[in-house]
């Protein structure tokens, strides 16, 4: 009998079937789908440079992870700490990720102010790449992991947060 | 002795039935991105779901009915029809993630790409909810989850810095590279995942399918006070073996195998199949629990006959709700929609249909002609009320700090 809750009693509150009507909730429904699909249907304009430098710094963020997960699953690999085909799924999904970083910043038409950042981005984006699919074919491949392979996820991992950090 | 071994197997089952894909992938991001800075959200959304889940227990053993049949009688159809639509795309959400979280824990032990699995899981799922019985299904996969134990080991065998993790749980603090939107966005996701609807549906339906009575609340109590904190004890060192190994790497967590990585980092391969299992059973079970929930849900608002006490046969519509339910989960995932961002939209809505779930339950709670002599005392509705707030603030902050992180980018 506290706090007044016992006595809420709202409008309608019957057991029997109410006036409400599910037309309504699926009329609302419909009208929120149809402005956010209108909203998702622009055409393609240049970027604001604002947008472009977030653009690009999530994704070099991103790719930078997706390195040092690579570094990290390689190190336990060849400690014998992780079986063959969870390392092989995990730098999948590091692979599909890193190329999906790769292809958001050289679909976006960069700002005018940007297109020199914006090849060199593009290009640390795809070295990144390519060097996970590296990864990924040489533990498919069964090869060993030499540490030279570890030192590029390194480096280029440590140049891709330089960059990042130089856009925030 | 019985009473003492069922308070043991419900504590253990609640433990190990605690954590699911939301709990998972939330707090493996946070660890690796916030380290233990928001343990706090972890621990305020178990306060939460301890207070609500007595509550519904509580309910379930004294009227012998499951919340939504309340609701409706109580409030009426229209706050009914509310709480079923928004904690029904929830929990439909939620379903479609544990799925989908089945489908890439099986990928993790097989390599086979987890798209192959999904209408194995299905049908899996199907099979369970059909034919297994209620307390076998909870028993068995509650206490497989308990395999996710091993998180907890690896923070132990990392012999992190201890004091360094408690001064960072204890401060208001997030890295340099994150802004504070996105801190309080992952906040309401996690208050979100600890407290995600279904789960007081399931606990208080399960309550009236095992027929619990007032005899029961003792036991229904050390299960929710014991057993789902020590359950917030395995999302906190999910978090803290990721703010270990991977916060310092540079590793953002975005898929369930790097969720996994610290623990081979730890304990080798024999720590990271102990891991994979629990990662299966607890996504598993809670593919079944949000897959009764649906079924559970709906067949209370519209008062057909539900529940597994009762042949399948005499709850023909529930059973073919739940069936329904896994043909739409499933046909979804097919479209190779990335379960992981399924999981963050389902931890981030569960935030945002809280105050629906919960104030139907807070009104019951109080009505003395449901509740007899176990009506909601004073520290219940302080502490509910209290709740009560943190969910509506949540649920109000939670679409705006979506939009302005763009999903916590």
């Amino acid at each position: 009998m506290y706090f007044g809750y016992s006595r809420v009693v709202l409008p309608n509150a019957s057991p029997e079937p109410g006036p409400f009507r599910p037309g309504r909730v699926i009329a609302l429904i419909l009208l929120l789908s149809c402005v956010l699909s209108a909203s998702a249907c622009g055409t393609v304009e240049e970027s604001d440079p604002e947008d472009w430098d977030e653009s690009a710094r999530v994704a070099l963020g991103d790719a930078s992870s997706q390195l040092s997960t690579v570094r990290l699953i390689l190190e336990t690999e060849r400690r014998d700490d992780t079986w063959h085909g969870y390392a092989v799924v995990v730098l999948a999904d590091a692979e599909k990720s890193a190329g999906k970083d790769a292809d958001t910043v050289s679909a976006l038409q960069a700002p005018p102010d940007r297109t020199k950042l914006s090849s060199k981005v593009s290009d640390l984006l795809t070295r990144a790449s390519d060097l996970v699919q590296q990864a990924r074919e040489t533990v498919v491949a069964h090869h060993e992991v030499d540490q030279k392979l570890l030192q590029q996820l390194q480096s280029l991992s440590d140049r891709l947060d330089t960059e990042e950090k130089s856009l925030r | 002795m019985k009473k003492y071994f069922a308070v043991f197997l419900g504590v253990l089952t609640a433990i190990g039935g605690f954590v699911d894909i939301g709990d998972l992938v939330t707090n493996g991001v946070v660890g690796s991105r916030f380290g233990m800075s928001l343990a706090w959200a972890t621990i305020v959304g178990v306060v939460g779901i301890c207070v609500f889940s007595e509550m519904c227990g509580r309910i379930a053993a004294v009227s012998h009915r499951a919340v939504f049949d309340l609701v409706r009688e109580r409030l009426g159809p229209r706050v009914g029809f509310l709480n079923l639509f928004g904690s029904l795309l929830v929990t439909l959400l939620t379903f479609i993630a544990e799925i989908g979280g089945v489908a890439l824990a099986l990928q993790l032990v097989t390599s086979v790409y987890y798209l192959l699995w999904v209408p194995f899981v299905a049908v899996l799922v199907w099979l369970i909810l059909w034919r297994a019985k209620f307390s076998t299904m909870e028993n068995v996969l509650g206490m497989v989850g308990l395999a996710l134990i091993v998180f907890a080991v690896a923070l132990w065998q990392l012999h992190p810095d201890w004091g360094h993790l408690a001064h960072q749980a204890a401060t208001l603090h997030k890295p340099g590279g994150e802004t504070w939107p996105v801190y309080w966005y992952y906040a309401v996701a996690l208050f979100g995942a600890a407290m995600t609807p279904y789960e007081v549906f399931f606990f208080s339906s399960g309550g009236v399918e095992e027929r619990w009575t007032d005899k029961d609340i003792g036991v229904m109590r050390a299960n929710v006070l014991i057993g789902f904190p020590l359950g917030g004890l395995l999302s906190l060192a999910i978090a803290g073996v990721a703010t270990v190994v991977l916060l310092p790497a540079g590793i953002s967590v975005d898929t369930l195998g790097q969720v996994g990585l610290p623990v081979a980092v730890a304990l080798g391969k024999i720590g990271l199949a102990v891991a994979v299992l629990g990662f299966v059973a607890a996504t598993l079970g809670a593919a079944c629990e949000t897959g009764l929930s649906v079924g559970y849900s709906a067949a209370q608002y519209f008062g057909f006959q539900w529940g597994k006490y009762v042949k399948p046969k005499e709850a023909a519509l529930f059973h073919a709700l739940i069936l329904l339910s896994i043909v739409v989960a499933a046909g979804v995932l097919m479209t190779a929609v990335d379960p992981i961002l399924v999981t963050e939209f389902s931890v981030v809505f569960s935030a945002i249909a809280l105050p629906l779930t919960y104030f139907p339950i807070l009104v019951v709670a109080n009505d003395p002609d449901y509740m007899g002599k176990h009506v909601n005392g004073r520290l219940a509705n302080v502490v509910g009320t209290v709740f009560l707030g943190l969910v509506v603030v949540a649920s109000v902050a939670a679409i705006p700090l979506m939009v302005i992180t763009k999903m916590g980018r």
